[in-house]
C-alpha cells in the first residue's frame, strides 16, 4: 500500500508542467527565465539603422551608435549617439534605467554644448519619429510588469515551441498590455503585438534575424532586426542592429553625465 | 571686419568643410575622426523706422565647421563659425568656439587635463542664465541666448563617483563683440573696444582669472556650484574712465568728448561670483534654478551720460518649470515651461541699470512634432513684472527638408517703449521686431 502511494505521488509530481498551473505565475515564470537567458551579456556596442516608412511607402533613414552597460542589481545604463540625420549629428541621450522608479534620462546638445536633464517619465513618446516609442527601445525589466501565461505555441511547423504570455504595465505605459509570442529556443519574444490605452491593438512589432553571440561561454540569442508596423496608421518603422558585439567591457565613466560633453 | 577678409574665411571654411572627406567619422586604429559641419542663408527683415541709417534688412551666410579626434586618452576639437552680412558688414563675425585639447592623466582616468579655448554652458535653465558667466558674447544675437566666443581656458579635472570637481584657469580677457551702430539690435553709436578694468588697470587683455566647479549627480537630480573670480563679461558700463572735474560747470566731463559722444567705451570690472544650478526630475515636471551672488572691484569711476557709476554687487536667480504633457497630441509631443528671473539686493533703479531681464517672466511652449521631418513649434513671451510695458514675444517654426536640409522661420517682436530719457534694458530694442528665415545644409 505504502509502496502504490509512493509511486502514484512520483508519477502526479513527473506528470505535473515544468510551470506552475497558475498563469500569472507560470508567466512571470517565463520572463524570469527569458531574464536569466539574457543576463551575463556584459555590455554591447552596435551600429543601429532605423527605416521609417510612410502610409504611402516613402522611405527616411536614421542611424545611432549605441553602446549599453549591463548593472547588477539595477537596471542597465545605455547611451545612443545620433548620426543622421545631420542635424542631429552628436546629440547623446544617456539613460540610467532602474528596476523601481523613473529611469535617469540626459540629452547632450552640442549645438550648445549644453547637457540638459529630461523628464523620462513620459515613455510613450515617439522615438525619432518613428513607430517605436522610447518604451519599447528602452530596458525591459520584469519588475515593471504583470505577466500572464496565455498558451504553449509551436513555431515553424512545431519545430520550435514556446509561450503566449501577456504583460500588463505596473508603471505609466503608452500601452494597456502587450501580447507577446515567446521563443523558447531563443528565450525572447518573436512577435509583440502592442495595444493602445483603449485596449485596441496598436503595433505589431517582429523580430527576426537572430544570431547567437557567446559571452564568457554563455549562449546569447539576440534579434537584429525588429519590423514595427502601426496598425492604425499604416506607417512602419524597422530597427536594424548593424556589427552587434556583446561582451564589451565598458567603463563605468563612460555612462556617467559628465562624459556626455 | 574688412570684406576682403571676411570673404576669405567664409571661403576657408567652405573650403575645409568640401574638404574634409565626406564629413563622417573616421575610424582608425588609435581613435576616432568626427566631423560636423553646416551652411546656412540667413535672412532677417525689420519693421521699416523710418530712419535711414539704421539697416532694416539682413541678409547673410553662416557657416560652422567642428572637427575632433578622440582616442583612448586625448581629445582634440576644433569648433568655430564664421558669419558674412551682404548688408551690414558690422555683422561679419568669426569666433573659435572650442579649440583645445584634452588628456586622461592616470590609468583610472580620473584626472583630465585641457587646455585651449573652450566654450562652457553652465546654464539649467531657458531664458534667464545667472549661472552662465564664463564665455563673452555676441550681443548681435538673440537676447535671451547670445551666441558666445570661446575662453582660452587651462582646466584640471577630477571624476569621481558623484560627479566631477574642476579648476579653471583663464589667463586672457576675451572682447565680447557688440553691434554696430546701423544695427537695429545695437545702441545707435559705435561702441569703442570693450575694455577690461583690473583694480584701477584699464585695458590689459591678459590678465589672470580662475575658479573651481563641483558638478553633483544626486538621484533625481543634478547640483553645481562654483566659485569664480574673472573679469565679468555681463555688465558693463558704457562711458569713459578719462575724464576730470571741470570747476567752472561744477561736473565730471570727459577729457575726450568727441569719443565719449560718439563711441563710448564698455568697461568690464573684475568680480568674484559664487553660484549654483539645480536641475531635479519629478515625474513629467522638471524643476531648474540658477543663482548666483557677485561682488565687483569697483575702485575705478566710470563717467556715463547719468554722471558718475561704479559696478554694483549684486545677487541674481532664477527658477524654472518644465512640464511634459502627458499626453500626446496628434502623436507630438508638448511641454510647457515658465522661468522667474530677478536681480537681488539693488533697488528698483540699480536693477533697471543692470540688465533687461532684471524682473521677468517667461512664458513657452515646445511643440515636437515627432515626425519624419522632425517639424517643431516654439512659442515664448517674456514679461516684465516690474517695469511697465517691456515684453518679448517670440515664435518660431523650423523642420526638415531632407536630412540635410532644415528650415528655421520666426518672428520676434519688442515691445518696450522708452519711459525715460535714457533707453533702459529692453527698451534699447523697442521696434526692433523682426521676422526671420533660416536655410541650412548640414554636412
Amino acid at each position: 500500500m505504502r509502496r502504490l502511494f509512493t509511486t502514484t505521488l512520483l508519477m502526479i509530481l513527473i506528470s505535473l508542467p515544468i510551470f506552475s498551473a497558475d498563469p500569472a505565475a507560470k508567466g512571470l515564470e517565463i520572463a524570469k527565465k527569458m531574464k536569466a537567458a539574457n543576463n551575463g551579456f556584459v555590455g554591447e556596442e552596435s551600429l543601429m539603422e532605423m527605416v521609417l516608412i510612410d502610409a504611402y511607402g516613402a522611405q527616411t533613414k536614421r542611424v545611432m551608435k549605441g553602446m549599453v552597460m549591463e548593472v547588477k542589481g539595477d537596471g542597465d545604463k545605455s547611451i545612443s549617439i545620433f548620426e543622421n540625420p545631420q542635424d542631429v549629428k552628436g546629440t547623446k541621450m544617456l539613460t540610467h534605467t532602474h528596476k523601481d522608479g523613473d529611469d535617469d534620462q540626459w540629452l547632450y546638445l552640442p549645438s550648445v554644448r549644453r547637457v540638459k536633464r529630461i523628464s523620462s517619465s513620459n515613455k510613450s513618446s515617439s522615438f525619432m519619429g518613428s513607430e517605436f516609442s522610447y518604451e519599447d527601445l528602452g530596458s525591459q525589466e520584469i519588475e515593471k510588469y504583470n505577466y500572464k501565461w496565455i498558451k504553449d505555441l509551436s513555431f515553424n511547423k512545431g519545430k520550435e515551441k514556446g509561450w503566449l504570455v501577456e504583460r500588463v504595465p505596473k508603471t505609466k505605459s503608452g500601452y494597456s498590455k502587450m501580447v507577446m509570442k515567446v521563443s523558447d529556443k531563443y528565450m525572447n519574444p518573436v512577435e509583440v503585438e502592442y495595444f493602445d490605452r483603449k485596449n485596441e491593438l496598436l503595433k505589431v512589432a517582429v523580430f527576426s534575424n537572430f544570431i547567437n553571440h557567446k559571452v564568457n561561454g554563455k549562449s546569447i540569442w539576440r534579434a537584429h532586426k525588429i519590423h514595427m508596423k502601426n496598425v492604425q496608421t499604416k506607417k512602419e518603422s524597422v530597427f536594424e542592429w548593424k556589427n552587434r558585439e556583446l561582451g564589451v567591457k565598458h567603463k563605468d565613466r563612460d555612462f556617467r553625465k559628465t562624459a556626455l560633453k | 571686419m574688412k570684406p576682403f577678409l571676411s570673404s576669405l574665411l567664409i571661403i576657408l571654411f567652405i573650403a575645409l568643410l568640401i574638404s574634409t572627406p565626406s564629413l563622417n567619422a573616421m575610424a582608425s586604429d588609435e581613435g576616432e575622426w568626427r566631423n560636423r559641419g553646416e551652411v546656412s542663408l540667413q535672412w532677417r527683415q525689420f519693421e521699416n523706422d523710418n530712419n535711414d541709417t539704421s539697416i532694416d534688412t539682413g541678409m547673410l551666410i553662416f557657416t560652422r565647421l567642428e572637427t575632433q579626434y578622440e582616442d583612448e586618452r586625448n581629445r582634440h576639437v576644433f569648433r568655430g563659425f564664421a558669419r558674412v552680412d551682404q548688408k551690414d558688414k558690422d555683422r561679419d563675425f568669426m569666433s573659435f568656439e572650442d579649440v583645445y585639447f584634452s588628456r586622461l592623466l592616470d590609468e583610472e582616468e580620473s584626472w583630465l587635463v585641457l587646455a585651449g579655448y573652450k566654450l562652457y554652458n553652465w546654464t539649467a535653465t531657458e531664458a534667464f542664465h545667472p549661472a552662465d558667466v564664463i564665455n563673452s558674447r555676441n550681443f548681435d544675437s538673440d537676447i535671451e541666448y547670445f551666441e558666445k566666443k570661446g575662453e582660452l581656458t587651462l582646466e584640471l579635472s577630477k571624476f569621481t563617483d558623484w560627479g566631477k570637481i574642476s579648476f579653471f584657469l583663464w589667463p586672457r580677457f576675451e572682447q565680447p563683440q557688440f553691434p554696430g551702430n546701423r544695427s537695429r539690435l545695437g545702441f545707435g553709436v559705435d561702441l569703442d573696444r570693450p575694455t577690461a578694468v583690473d583694480g584701477t588697470t584699464v585695458g590689459d587683455k591678459w590678465l589672470p582669472q580662475g575658479g573651481v566647479r563641483i558638478g553633483i549627480t544626486l538621484d533625481d537630480g543634478d547640483l553645481s556650484l562654483h566659485l569664480i573670480n574673472h573679469i565679468d563679461r555681463n555688465f558693463p558700463i558704457i562711458g569713459t574712465a578719462n575724464f576730470s572735474f571741470n570747476p567752472v560747470l561744477q561736473r565730471n566731463v570727459p577729457n575726450d568728448s568727441i569719443a565719449f559722444a560718439t563711441g563710448p567705451t564698455p568697461y568690464y570690472f573684475r568680480k568674484t561670483q559664487a553660484g549654483g544650478t539645480l536641475q531635479y526630475a519629478f515625474s513629467n515636471l522638471l524643476v531648474k534654478f540658477e543663482g548666483a551672488y557677485r561682488v565687483f572691484d569697483d575702485e575705478l569711476p566710470i563717467l556715463t551720460a547719468e554722471g558718475i557709476n561704479r559696478p554694483i554687487n549684486h545677487g541674481e536667480a532664477a527658477l524654472g518649470f518644465e512640464y511634459q504633457l502627458p499626453f500626446s497630441m496628434g502623436g507630438g509631443d508638448t511641454s510647457i515651461f515658465t522661468e522667474a528671473g530677478s536681480i537681488l539686493g539693488t533697488t528698483k533703479e540699480e536693477r533697471a541699470r543692470l540688465g533687461a531681464f532684471q524682473r521677468d517672466v517667461l512664458f513657452g511652449l515646445r511643440h515636437s512634432f515627432n515626425d519624419i521631418m522632425g517639424k517643431e513649434l516654439f512659442l515664448t513671451m517674456i514679461h516684465d513684472v516690474e517695469r511697465a510695458n517691456e515684453r518679448l514675444y517670440n515664435i518660431s517654426y523650423s523642420q526638415r527638408l531632407s536630412d540635410l536640409w532644415k528650415i528655421q522661420m520666426g518672428v520676434r517682436v519688442y515691445d518696450a517703449p522708452k519711459k525715460g530719457n535714457v533707453a533702459r534694458g529692453l527698451e534699447a530694442l523697442d521696434g526692433a521686431h523682426h521676422v526671420l528665415a533660416n536655410l541650412t545644409r548640414f554636412f
